[in-house]
């Protein structure tokens, strides 16, 4: 009998949960990616030169709130220098999440940051070495930068809430296991255009927010 | 004389000035310009080399990255980095344009405003700009593009005026993204100026954001040079300009240091005493005028000298033109005169000419009147001639055949006569070119013309005691058509020259042929003949060989007439054998009317009637009254339309024949009383005009007859007359 009542604590419990999870999904309005490749375009043509790859546009959805500790992230997450690109050049980490930033070109790279949000310097380094993972403990956007190559840029956006998600090229997210509540749900396109909205959520609900595009 | 000294002393004294001012100004220009130049030049290589090194610096990744993230720290240090050349001045040396000092440098965000370092390490990094230097930084950061100039003056309180070239800097990503500036400012050289150049008095300043700044100057001064520098610059000149200063006055030039800068312009300013070239100045105008003045002076002297000499000369000439003058005068009044006199002239020919055209057609009539009396007398003569023979022979008169062929004679001569005037009609109706000539008998009309010629030549020849034989040859009796009256004066003029041709006597010749389709008519005489230029000119009217006794008209009536008739004439003449006139007429056609001229009318069968003739001359009446009494009408007269009246209104008359001309009452008149009295009486009026219209008689007449009266005219009329009633 206590077992049965177990199970059904248990399975309440397990329901209740699962009662307590709401949805949103929607679409965020990207900008057009940028054509610039910030390399003299007319030196594309040849083959020897490798042209830098362009990162697909993207924007990091996340719920603002109180959630309490947030998961810690298993693995380190990899921001790689290859094609003279950060990639992904947007990336989305928890408080206290690691991230490396492991060289897959040939030439050298240098990853730095000024920002407020976390100071770093790994120097220059080509792709046998392997640099230290960077521990973010602040939240905040951090821009990272090359210093040999002006046009790679990323940026690794360090959330207090465990709910984000990065969108498709498209646009197109979903967060799921979101609790009840109102909450602030904010878009990160990019340092100057983040869009908010406000949120009530019910459990069982999908909620679909959209975020037009503001210019 | 002395208006042109003073005009050439004033010009001089003006050229003078004006190209002495304007040499010195060129002279200061170049001077100045020399001044300015090597300055400038260094000021240039010195912001050029600061100028790169920003640059540099601007492309610098980490720099950039600082910028954008407004990171002062970073930034600093960065900068500290690229800039330690120009920041420590290691190699500092005034002159040297690649060891320029960078006095102070800071950023500026993308806003345009100021960043500060945390830490003011520096006064390099912290320059304390006083705010309305600051907003001018901030104002010239925010309008760059990429580079760009602008000049400070940082005021302290310690130390004098500095003042900076200040180079700005955008610092953009490789987006073309605005992250900020960078500006480097830098001192402003001094301009170099020789001891001689101290010694005559020159200074320099720069004139910047309105103010002068220059030392040794009282500031009064400093705030009038530099307003009168922005007024030339509000009037966008860049000329140099005199100003009066405590010192005295002086030649402002000025140049600007970096023409684009438009933000903060700056100008180097030069000011050049002119106390002493003004004093030159006047040293020089006078000295001209002096001169001016003894130009007049010895000019006067040499006018006076030469007046003498040369007014003499001068006087005569315009004497001399005087004297032309009057003479041209003159000759332009006699001109006049002459022209006036012409012109009198002219009219006078004009009038002159008028009048001759005048007697030309006097002349003409003249001549026609001349010819008609010629004819009129020719025909007279017959008449005379005829009646004084009957007269004076009372043989004649007893032998009744004789008499009878006087009288006859006597009719057909008053008949030609009459034919004479009525050619007169010629002057004031145009002659009737076509008429229908009647038939003649030639041969008669040379046997009458030599009856009527008889009484001219038997006379002469008892007067002369010369005999004359005229005979005529008749060998046929050609019928021309023609009119008798002219042809038979044609004869007889012909005869009458031949006798007028034989002063001895002689013979005549008359001949009548038919000779093929022409009628021929030969008068013949055995006279003095006629010379070749006589024969040849013999028909011209006015021509004669008889002198004072010729007319000259007898052989143009002739040739007239025979051209009237269509025909010919033709003269052979011989000196002292004789003349002979061939006359050769057409024949008259067989198809041609046969209207024999001068038949008798004799049908009539009135008889008896009373008859009652108005005419105011006697003879007339009297010649009237017998032509009806011989008829066998009673006849009563009346001398005047009034005695007409009351003589028809007493007594019945049948028949009425009435003058037109009378006085007091006229032949109409007269005619429509009586009219008036007795309506159906028929009237004739006679007349001796022929002025009407046969056509067209007045309203109460019935017919008229044209004088002379021929009984055959008068028969006819009363017979037409009463046959109608």
């Amino acid at each position: 009998m206590c077992r049965v009542l177990l199970l059904l604590l248990l399975t309440n419990g397990l329901t209740s949960s699962l009662h307590a999870q709401a949805t949103i999904e929607g679409r965020v309005q990207l900008p057009a990616p940028s054509a610039n490749f910030g390399f003299n375009q007319r030196y594309a043509a040849t083959a020897d030169v490798a042209s830098p790859a362009v990162n697909p546009p993207a924007a990091i959805v996340y719920l603002e709130g109180n959630f309490g500790p947030l998961p810690k992230l298993t693995a380190p997450a990899v921001m790689a220098q290859e094609n003279q690109t950060f990639t992904p050049d947007l990336l989305a980490i928890p408080v206290g999440g690691a991230v490396i930033f492991p060289n897959r070109d040939d030439m050298y790279h240098n990853v730095f940051s000024y920002s407020k949000a976390k100071r770093f310097d790994l120097g220059r380094y080509r792709k046998e070495e392997k640099p230290k993972p960077v521990v973010f403990d602040k939240p905040g956007a951090v821009t990272i930068h090359c210093e040999i190559h002006e046009a790679m840029r990323g940026t690794v956006l360090v959330l207090a809430t465990p709910h984000f998600v990065k969108t498709g090229s498209d646009g197109r997210y979903r967060l799921e296991n979101l609790p009840t509540g109102r909450y602030l749900l904010k878009a990160w396109v990019d340092g100057n255009d983040i869009r908010e909205h406000w949120v009530e959520l019910k459990s069982g609900q999908t909620l679909q927010v959209d975020f037009p595009g503001t210019r | 004389m002395m208006l042109v000294v003073f005009a050439v002393t004033a010009a001089t004294v003006y050229f003078a000035e004006e190209n002495r001012s304007s040499n010195q100004q060129r002279l200061l220009d170049a001077q100045f310009a020399n001044r300015v130049r090597p300055f400038l030049a260094t000021q240039e290589a010195r912001a050029r080399a600061i100028k790169g090194k920003c640059w540099t610096l601007a492309q610098a990744v980490r720099l950039r990255a600082a910028l954008e993230e407004r990171d002062p720290e970073d930034l600093y240090q960065n900068a500290r980095a690229e800039l330690s050349e120009l920041l420590d001045g290691s190699r500092a040396n005034g002159d040297d344009a690649s060891g320029v000092r960078a006095s102070f440098y800071c950023f500026f965000d993308a806003k345009g405003a100021i960043l500060l370092p945390e830490n003011k390490e520096s006064e390099l990094t912290n320059p304390n700009f006083p705010s309305h230097d600051l907003q001018a930084l901030e104002r010239a950061s925010r309008g760059t593009t990429d580079q760009s100039v602008c000049y400070l003056a940082l005021a302290r309180s310690d130390r004098p005026v500095a003042l900076r070239e200040v180079i700005v800097t955008r610092v953009r990503d490789w987006n073309r993204k605005n992250l900020g500036s960078l500006a480097v400012g830098f001192a402003m050289g001094e301009l170099q100026l020789s001891g001689a150049d101290r010694e005559s008095g020159l200074r320099s300043g720069f004139w910047l954001n309105r103010r002068f700044y220059t030392d040794e100057l009282p500031g009064s001064d400093r705030r009038l040079v530099a307003e009168k520098i922005l007024l030339a610059l509000n009037r966008q000149t860049s000329a140099p300009f005199r100003i009066d200063l405590t010192t005295g006055p002086h030649l402002v030039f000025f140049q600007a240091l970096d023409p684009e800068m438009k933000v903060t312009p700056a100008y180097q300013v030069c000011l050049y005493p002119l106390a002493a070239s003004l004093r030159e100045e006047r040293a020089l105008r006078w000295k001209i005028i002096g001169f001016g003045l003894v130009v007049l002076l010895a000019g006067f002297a040499v006018s006076l000298f030469f007046a003498r000499g040369l007014s003499k000369p001068v006087e005569k000439i315009v004497a001399g033109s005087k004297e032309n003058l009057t003479r041209r005068v003159q000759a332009e009044e006699n001109l006049r005169e002459k022209n006036e006199e012409l012109k009198k002239a002219l009219e006078e020919l004009k009038a002159t000419q008028q009048q001759v055209i005048q007697q030309e057609r006097l002349s003409a009539v003249g001549q026609m009147a001349s010819g008609i009396a010629h004819d009129f007398n020719n025909t007279l003569m017959p008449i005379l001639g005829f009646t004084e023979l009957l007269l004076e022979n009372d043989n004649l008169l007893s032998d009744r055949e004789e008499a009878r062929r006087c009288l006859e004679m006597l009719r057909t001569s008053a008949k030609d006569a009459a034919s004479v005037v009525a050619r007169l009609r010629e002057f004031y109706r145009p002659a009737i070119s076509e008429e229908a000539f009647p038939m003649v008998d030639l041969a008669k009309i040379v046997r009458q013309a030599v009856a009527l010629t008889e009484p001219k030549w038997r006379s002469q020849s008892q007067a002369r005691g010369v005999t004359f034989e005229v005979v005529a040859e008749i060998a046929e009796t050609p019928f021309v058509a023609g009119e008798e009256a002219a042809l038979r004066e044609v004869l007889t003029n012909l005869i009458f020259n031949a006798v007028d041709a034989m002063p001895e006597g002689g013979r005549i010749t008359l001949q009548t042929t038919i000779e093929g389709e022409n009628a021929v008519v030969r008068v013949v005489d055995t006279g003095t003949g006629m010379s070749e230029i006589v024969r040849q000119r013999c028909l011209e009217p006015f021509f004669s060989t008889k002198g004072e006794n010729g007319t000259g008209l007898g052989l143009s009536m002739v040739h007239g007439i025979v051209e009237r008739h269509h025909g010919r004439l033709q003269i052979h003449s011989e000196q002292g054998r004789g003349t002979a006139f061939t006359i050769s007429l057409p024949l008259a056609s067989e198809a041609s009317e046969m209207v024999p001229a001068g038949a008798p009318n004799n049908d009539f069968s009135s008889a008896g009637l009373r008859v009652l003739v108005v005419d105011d001359e006697a003879p007339v009446l009297d010649v009237l009254a017998r032509y009806l009494r011989c008829d066998g009408h009673a006849v009563a007269t009346a001398a005047s339309g009034r005695e007409a009246l009351e003589k028809f209104r007493r007594n019945p008359f049948d028949l009425v024949l009435v003058d037109r001309a009378m006085p007091e009452m006229s032949g109409d008149q007269t005619a429509k009383s009586i009219r008036e009295v007795k309506r159906d009486v028929p009237i004739v009026m006679v007349t001796g005009f022929s002025s009407f219209d046969k056509a067209s008689p007045p309203e109460a007449i019935d017919e008229v007859l044209y004088k002379p009266i021929t009984l055959d005219a008068l028969r006819g009329t009363i017979g037409r007359l009463l046959h109608a009633a």
